[in-house]
């Protein structure tokens, strides 16, 4: 399976907008909600505020990963957010926020797509990988990216 | 120089995975075989042997929930740090490593 499989456009924004942590996490968790990933809002949007609540998911270079893993989760979903205006969020490197990659991640033993969601994350370790997901203008180039970087390994 | 690592963290399915990423490539860049067991959602990947630990020189944990199994580390000398600083700066944490066990 490619990671470029679970791409959703229903999950894609260039331009979305934020003011604060709290928006991003309520306005991308409805996000998951609107395209079917979560059957339960509220309990979705709880989970992730426990989960910043252990170490904040800034992980550097203007990218958060917000998470978490929950029976309201209905299949493993990511979204790929840019936003309008960087927000402030406890980042890894100090700096604000301007790209939001929101994982849910299923309560089931279906490890296939969480195993999909680690290389997600793992990737973002890559500086041309971040980069290239940072600058892609269409989600086109963004499975291109995905499908390149499954090449390589 | 090898060594040995265990990365975990609370919800198993993203910094377990950067952080071993940025360790072994933290490491290769240095020149020092590694090799990384990652305990998280999908269960336990590259699962450390009793060879490996018994050959390694040096050992981190990167964690900041219980490991599973950590006795086994215990005859090497292991350094202990939250995931989070793997992530950020795996490099340090490699040279901290490798600085203490001289």
């Amino acid at each position: 399976m490619n990671i470029a499989e679970m791409v959703d456009e229903k999950l894609i924004s260039f331009g979305f907008d934020a003011g604060t942590k709290d928006d991003v996490l309520k306005g991308i968790g409805r996000m998951m909600y609107d395209a079917g990933k979560v059957n339960d809002l509220n309990q979705y949007i709880d989970g992730l505020y426990e989960r910043e609540s252990e170490f904040s998911t800034g992980i550097g270079n203007g990218i958060a990963i917000p998470h978490c893993k929950s029976d309201c989760v209905r299949e493993a979903a990511f979204t790929l957010v840019k936003l309008n205006n960087p927000v402030e969020w406890e980042t890894l490197d100090g700096r604000p926020v301007d790209y939001v990659i929101m994982l849910a991640a299923p309560n089931t033993s279906d490890n296939v797509h969480l195993k999909m969601l680690s290389r997600l994350a793992a990737n973002l370790m890559d500086d041309d990988f971040r980069e290239g997901l940072k600058n892609a203008s269409s989600v086109k180039e963004i499975t291109k990216l995905f499908l390149k970087y499954q090449n390589q390994e | 120089m090898f060594i040995v690592a265990v990365a975990s963290c609370p919800v198993g399915i993203a910094h377990t995975y950067m952080a071993a990423a940025n360790l072994k490539k933290a490491a290769q860049a240095k020149g020092i075989e590694i090799k990384v067991e990652t305990q998280g959602a999908t269960g336990i990947e590259d699962e450390l042997t009793a060879e490996d630990i018994a050959r390694a020189d040096g050992a981190i944990i990167a964690s900041d929930v219980r490991i599973k199994n950590p006795g086994r580390l215990e005859p090497v000398p292991t350094l202990t740090v939250g995931v989070s600083e793997a992530v950020k700066d795996a490099k340090s944490v490699i040279e901290e490593l490798v600085e203490a066990i001289g």
